[in-house]
């Protein structure tokens, strides 16, 4: 059973559209769904006042002609699926913990922050804070797998602990700062401060500014992990498959910080 | 030990009315990858060598089948092993043990898990300490990988793997022939039809047996002996098995993941005998048992052959 949401007009006003995912809308009516609030204003908003709502209730949903004030699309996803024509604001996607998103278009800041499992595939561009941890959380993304097709802002995966992101294109500055564990490959070029203060996890980048202080040169060595890791990737596309397979120098750091973590930077 | 009354005969070949018993055992299986099969092969054998029978090895182990680049998890050649044993406890050394110090140890391999779902057993996870703190934890997927620092590189190894609860160990055929030469074509045979048989494995010395036991001895500490009813040359000294025209005996003793997997091999083993011919292979095939006391596995040559 697939819900369809269709937007009647860019509000002038932000959505929540937290309350709007397939395991909280199970069971409702047609009328129980046109009332549910997505305020984030002083009044309520009911949903049926900007959606055209069609379908019933299930496992899928769909959102038609989407703009950037739709706030938290698929935020604490449990499972089933969401796809998007258009573009989202903020928090696509946020702390879900399984069920697929996909995104026609490009999204706002902390997009997948603290995520623990499912997929969000954007095909646009990602804004700041990709994956990252919201005022007050301890850590960002800690499972599940995001891929961004088109470029990712500043601060992507800031505080990631687990999973696997893949940006297709580029990343802003201090692409996968203060990272904790997980993976984040940015096929393109990553901006400067790459890695500051990392503690652990895996950065692999094609190109990048210069590198912080705190990492150290291994040299390239010949993984096994590059060959595995390609293998998995081969639904993330070319690019990244590509990264994977290229001779790759590692270097470790952040020794700033507890510096176990790596950085493969594509050997020129 | 009397096998027959009237044997079925299948192309000349006698086939006893007869069973081999089985009995239950725990079993895993890893994936040993490497940048050619020849590396992943010379770890599987390194590893599975000297684990012909829990009863002198503490597990049975041999390689389940090649894989090519496209069916493993990183792309190389590889090859998938089969682990048995009498408990979680001894399977769980004999796993650590052997990836250990015949996986680990071989240049440019890798290990994963060749078995799903289950109980867990440690594989990367017993093994990490080896890397001294520099090993690194990834998951993947539902997966968790170990990265250790090794001289060539790194050794890929998945956390755990699954174990069989329900695997079955000691299927068997005795393979009896007029000759020596005529025995070792026939068990050759039966053993390549086996190896087709997936999650089966024949852990024996190619595949094959010429000390076949029996429980106990007439020396004290001596859990298994030769089994005279079977040996040609006692024949006329002893209460034999065996028929005038039969000079030779090989077994070929089987374990499986699952039951129907010990049945399949034997049903391939059978197939493969008696195409051969009295002639050229077996004049009798038999089975071995305890009676049906022991094992709660029977596995019936009536029901198996073609």
């Amino acid at each position: 059973m697939t819900l369809s949401l269709t937007l009647k007009s860019r509000p002038p006003f932000r959505l929540d559209m937290s309350r709007v995912v397939p395991h909280l809308l199970q069971g409702l009516s047609a009328r129980a769904l046109a009332r549910l609030d997505v305020t984030t204003i002083r009044v309520p908003v009911p949903l049926g006042d900007w959606f055209k709502i069609t379908g019933t209730p299930g496992s899928d949903l769909v959102i038609c002609d989407a703009c950037a004030q739709l706030d938290q699309v698929g935020a604490a996803l449990q499972d089933g699926n969401i796809v998007v024509a258009g573009d989202v604001g903020r928090c696509a996607g946020a702390g879900m913990t399984g069920g697929h998103i996909t995104v026609h278009g490009h999204v706002g800041s902390y997009a997948g922050a603290m995520m623990r499992g499912g997929t969000l595939d954007i095909m646009g561009n990602a804004g700041d804070h990709l994956a990252g941890a919201t005022v007050g959380a301890v850590d960002g993304m800690v499972g599940g797998a995001l891929q961004v097709r088109g470029s990712a802002g500043a601060w992507a995966a800031d505080r990631m602990r687990g999973g696997m992101i893949v940006i297709n294109g580029d990343a802003g500055p201090q692409a996968g700062s203060r990272l904790g564990g997980g993976t984040l490959m940015v096929c393109g070029k990553a901006g400067p401060e790459a890695g500051v203060m990392m503690r652990r996890g895996t950065l692999y980048l094609n190109e990048a500014e210069p590198l912080p202080l705190g990492f150290v040169d291994c040299g390239t060595p010949d993984l096994v992990f590059h060959k595995w890791l390609a293998h998995q990737l081969q639904p993330y596309g070319r690019s990244a498959v590509a990264l994977a397979r290229a001779r790759l120098r590692r270097y470790q750091g952040d020794m700033a910080d507890l510096g176990k973590g790596e950085i493969f930077l594509c050997a020129t | 030990m009397s096998q027959l009354a009237t044997p079925l005969v299948r192309n000349g070949v006698r086939i006893d009315a007869s069973f081999a018993e089985a009995f239950g055992m725990r079993a895993t299986a890893i994936i040993i990858t490497a940048p050619n099969l020849k590396w992943a092969e010379q770890a599987a054998i390194t590893m599975t060598g000297f684990a012909t029978s829990v009863i002198g090895c503490g597990c049975e182990a041999a390689i389940d089948a090649r894989m090519t680049a496209d069916a493993t998890p990183d792309g190389r050649p590889g090859v998938r092993v089969l682990i048995f044993a009498m408990s979680t406890d001894a399977l769980q050394k004999a796993l650590s043990d052997r990836v250990g110090q015949a996986v680990l140890t071989c240049p440019g391999t890798a290990c994963y898990s060749g078995l799903d779902g289950g109980e867990g057993l440690e594989l990367g996870d017993s093994l990490r300490g080896f890397a001294d703190g520099f090993q690194i934890s990834k998951r993947h997927e539902g997966r968790h990988f170990w990265r250790l620092p090794v001289m060539d590189g790194e050794f890929l190894c998945e956390a755990t793997c699954g174990m069989a609860r329900e695997a079955v160990g000691g299927g068997n055929l005795l393979v009896m022939g007029a000759s020596g030469a005529t025995t070792l074509r026939a068990a050759e045979a039966g053993v390549a039809a086996m190896q087709a048989v997936e999650g089966a494995i024949m852990p024996f010395p190619g595949g094959i047996v010429r000390s076949g036991s029996k429980v106990g001895s007439k020396y004290p500490g001596q859990f298994a002996s030769t089994n005279e009813a079977y040996c040609p040359s006692l024949r006329g000294g002893v209460a034999s098995a065996l028929d005038d025209d039969v000079a030779s005996v090989l077994e070929i003793v089987i374990d499986g993941l699952s039951y129907a997997a010990v049945a399949q091999a034997m049903r391939a083993g059978l197939k493969a005998i008696i195409a051969l011919g009295p002639e050229r292979g077996a004049v009798r095939i038999g089975a071995g048992n305890y009676g049906g006391k022991l094992g709660p596995h029977h596995f019936h040559l009536a029901d198996l052959v073609p």
